[in-house]
C-alpha cells in the first residue's frame, strides 16, 4: 500500500493571482482572433474526420461552414494555449512543448468525437444500412456524457501532468 | 526478482500518474453524484447563487427579479430590464467546482489541508460564480451585443482560470510524494 510522505519540491504553481491575471488578459483576444482562425480549424477537423469516416465504411461526408457564421469553433484550443502561456516560472520551451501536446491531444480529442456524433446520428437516420446497432447505446452515451468534458478534462490533466513533470525545486521559486 | 513496471518509474512519474488516475477517477465518482442527486442541489447551491447574483445587480441598480418556480427543472430565472437569465447548473459553474473538487481531493496532502481546500475552494468558487452572472448581467444591460460572447465563450474559459488559480494558490503548500511500501 501507498502512503504519502514530505517531498521537497516547490510549489506546483508560482504566483497563482499573477497566472489569473495573465490569463485573462490573453484570453479576450486570442479568442477574437480564434472567431476568424476557427473555420479553418473546422475545416481541417472535418477533412480529418471524413477521411475515418470513408475508411470505416460510414456512407457520410461532413461539410465544414465557409462562411463568418459568427461562432467560435472549440473555445477551449486557445484556452488551453493561454493556459500553458499564463503558468508562471516556466522556461518558453516548457510552454511551447506543454502547448503542440494539448492541441495534438486535442485535435484528435475534435476529430473522434465528431467522428463518434456523425456515426451515431447515421445509425439514427438509417438502421437498416448496416450500422452496429449493438454498440450505438453505448456510442451515444460515450458521445453526449464526452462531448462537453473531454476537451476540458484533457486540458486540464495535461496542465496538472506538466506542472508535475517540472516543479522547480523549492529555493529556485522563493 | 521481477521489479514490477510501477518499481521501474521515478517517483516524480508515480507521483504524477498517481495524481492523474486518482483526479480523472474523482471527477467522475462527483460528475456521477452530481447526475443522482442534481434536484436535491437547487436549493443548496443553484438558488443561493442566483439569490446573490440578484442581490448585487439590484445593489449596482440593476433591478432584477428571481423567480425559483422551474427549479425542479433545473434552472432559476433571473429577470432585468433588457435581459432575462435562464440559469442553469452550468452557468453556475458547476463543472468547474467538481474539477477543483477533484483536483484537491486527488493532490497528495493532509486531509485537514485537504479539508481547509474544500470549504475554502467551495466558498471562492460560489462567490465567484454568483460574481460571474452579476458580470453577466452587466454585459447584457449593458452592451447587449456582447453577451453571447461572454457567455458562452469568455467568461467559460475564465470559469477554468479561476478554478486552477484557486487550485493552485491552495497548493502552494509542499506536497506530499506517493511513495511505495518499502
Amino acid at each position: 500500500m501507498s502512503r504519502p510522505t514530505a517531498a521537497s519540491s516547490g510549489p506546483l504553481l508560482a504566483r497563482p493571482l499573477r497566472f489569473l491575471v495573465v490569463f485573462s488578459l490573453l484570453t479576450g483576444p486570442l479568442l477574437y482572433a480564434w472567431a476568424g482562425a476557427s473555420t479553418h480549424y473546422l475545416a481541417a477537423i472535418a477533412a480529418l474526420a471524413n477521411a475515418i469516416l470513408g475508411a470505416t465504411g460510414c456512407p457520410v461526408t461532413l461539410n465544414a461552414p465557409t462562411g463568418a457564421s459568427g461562432e467560435v469553433v472549440h473555445p477551449g484550443t486557445v484556452g488551453a494555449l493561454a493556459l500553458f502561456a499564463a503558468t508562471p516560472g516556466r522556461p518558453w520551451r516548457w510552454m511551447a512543448r506543454w502547448a503542440l501536446v494539448t492541441l495534438a491531444v486535442l485535435v484528435c480529442l475534435h476529430v473522434l468525437l465528431l467522428v463518434a456524433a456523425t456515426w451515431q446520428a447515421w445509425a439514427h437516420a438509417a438502421p437498416a444500412a448496416g450500422a452496429d446497432l449493438y454498440l450505438l447505446p453505448l456510442v451515444s452515451r460515450l458521445v453526449n456524457g464526452s462531448r462537453d468534458w473531454a476537451p476540458l478534462l484533457a486540458v486540464v490533466v495535461i496542465w496538472f501532468s506538466a506542472l508535475r513533470a517540472s516543479t522547480p525545486p523549492m529555493d529556485s521559486t522563493a | 526478482m521481477i521489479p514490477s513496471p510501477v518499481n521501474l518509474l521515478t517517483h516524480r512519474a508515480r507521483n504524477r500518474l498517481g495524481f492523474c488516475a486518482l483526479f480523472a477517477a474523482y471527477v467522475a465518482a462527483l460528475a456521477l453524484a452530481f447526475e443522482h442527486w442534481q434536484s436535491g442541489l437547487g436549493p443548496l447551491y443553484l438558488y443561493p447563487v442566483s439569490w446573490l447574483a440578484g442581490q448585487i445587480l439590484d445593489g449596482i441598480g440593476i433591478i432584477t427579479l428571481l423567480d425559483a418556480g422551474q427549479m425542479g427543472a433545473g434552472y432559476c430565472v433571473l429577470s432585468m430590464e433588457r435581459a432575462v437569465f435562464h440559469v442553469t447548473y452550468e452557468c453556475t459553474g458547476v463543472t468547474a467546482l467538481i474539477v477543483y473538487l477533484a483536483a484537491v481531493l486527488a493532490h497528495p496532502t493532509s486531509a485537514s489541508h485537504r479539508c481547509l481546500g474544500v470549504v475554502l475552494g467551495g466558498a471562492a468558487l460560489f462567490a465567484y460564480s454568483a460574481l460571474r452572472l452579476v458580470v453577466l448581467g452587466v454585459v447584457a444591460q449593458l452592451w447587449s451585443d456582447h453577451t453571447q460572447f461572454f457567455h458562452v465563450y469568455l467568461l467559460v474559459l475564465m470559469n477554468v482560470g479561476f478554478m486552477l488559480a484557486l487550485w493552485g494558490a491552495w497548493a502552494r503548500r509542499p506536497v506530499l510524494a506517493w511513495r511505495g511500501r518499502s
